[in-house]
């Protein structure tokens, strides 16, 4: 085959490539690590927990957190707090359940500002009573980073508020001074 | 020969040009999503005036409903929940944030997102349905892309069919024809399109 008549198919393929990727981008998520930082309680953990995560959370889109993400940045924290263990993935081997629901999360979209304000509605369940321990929701408002993106910033800002959601949460949760079950 | 093409089989080189396009079918996911679901230990409520244990949030179904409008809120979706709500046969009131009346069983708030494509569309509708004290019963979301965009009132009835689907199926309603039109380039100001499109 000829260099000329290669060289448009080539093109193509460059072409097909750079709009799957563009279309990829789309699909992801570039918001960073959410899990609390290392906080002991100095106690036993209540027990095991099983974490689930509210559809509200919002996915696929750039500044936005997924619900995997959610639900894996409070498992770590849940683990790193020491609060309870361990983390089971469904209620029927678990002592709790943990709800939680991002309901609203106001950040400028065009904006040089990273603030942003997080709310999150909680609820801890016992698994073997079926009643109702604890909700409430939690608003917090965090800044994002100082870097030259601001991207970069508002993601940073959708995570720092949201971590302090956990951290609020988590430490609520511990005030209750439950008994293991 | 292309470099591409010798990963390839020989008898597959002619499909190699549409091959790539297999992974635009597999992505059709990212294009839109509605679902709905109830919070765990919400206890349902279908009848009007029906009693419940008073250690859970109880959302009753059929009670009266009052949706709280976003401050920043210009295109009155408040008032089209307020019209879906009604035309499943329930009681609805809207207004500013923490006027509700009374009588209020279940208070709705919502979150709507708009982007720019050709015209202002709207992505995203979260609906919540909480209690007056604020604990939340249910959650509903739509989220569609500028390909599959529809008419609020559209995607407002799609999240509401998402939560019922969940707590009362009699109250899922088939979305009439006429609100299933997209907004389509080169028809502004057409007879066919009422106030629902122009933002």
């Amino acid at each position: 085959m000829s260099t000329a008549s290669s060289q448009p198919r080539k093109n193509l393929y460059r072409l097909g490539l750079f709009l799957i990727s563009a279309w990829l981008t789309g699909c992801t998520t570039t918001s960073e690590s959410m899990q609390v930082a290392q906080v002991d309680y100095q106690a036993q953990p209540l027990g095991s927990v099983t974490v689930q995560v509210g559809d509200n959370s919002g996915e696929a889109a750039v500044m936005e957190v997924s619900d995997t993400e959610l639900r894996e940045a409070i498992e770590h924290s849940i683990l790193a707090a020491n609060l309870f263990a361990p983390v089971v993935p469904d209620k029927a081997n678990a002592d709790y359940l943990l709800y939680a629901s991002l309901v609203r999360k106001n950040q400028a979209l065009f904006s040089l500002s990273s603030e942003t304000e997080t709310e999150m509605y909680w609820r801890l369940i016992d698994l073997h009573s079926g009643k109702i321990l604890w909700s409430q929701n939690i608003i917090t408002v965090a800044q994002g980073g100082v870097t030259g993106l601001a991207g970069s910033n508002r993601n940073a800002g959708s995570a720092n508020a949201i971590r302090d959601n956990i951290a609020e949460a988590l430490d609520a949760i511990h005030a209750l001074a439950l008994k293991r079950p | 020969m292309s470099p591409y093409l010798s990963v390839l089989p020989k008898k597959l080189h002619r499909y190699s040009c549409p091959l790539w396009l297999i992974p635009l079918f597999l992505l059709g996911g990212c294009l839109g999503h509605q679902k709905g679901s109830v919070v765990p230990g919400t206890q349902i409520s279908t009848a009007v005036g029906e009693s419940a244990p008073a250690d859970a949030p109880v959302f009753a179904v059929r009670g009266n409903y009052y949706v709280e409008q976003l401050p920043q809120d210009g295109r009155g979706i408040n008032e089209r929940i307020v019209d879906c709500l009604r035309e499943r046969g329930l009681k609805a009131a809207t207004g500013e944030a923490g006027q509700a009346p009374e009588n209020t069983d279940v208070v709705v708030t919502y979150q709507d997102r708009w982007m720019w494509d050709m015209t202002m569309y709207m992505i995203r509708l979260n609906i919540q349905m909480k209690t007056p004290g604020g604990d939340l019963l249910a959650s509903g979301e739509s989220y569609r892309t500028s390909a599959i965009r529809k008419p609020p009132t559209y995607m407002i009835n799609e999240t509401l069919n998402e939560i019922y689907d969940e707590v009362d199926p009699s109250l899922v309603v088939e979305i009439p024809e006429e609100e299933t039109k997209t907004i389509r380039r080169g028809k502004q100001g057409s007879s066919q399109y009422n106030d629902e499109y122009r933002f």
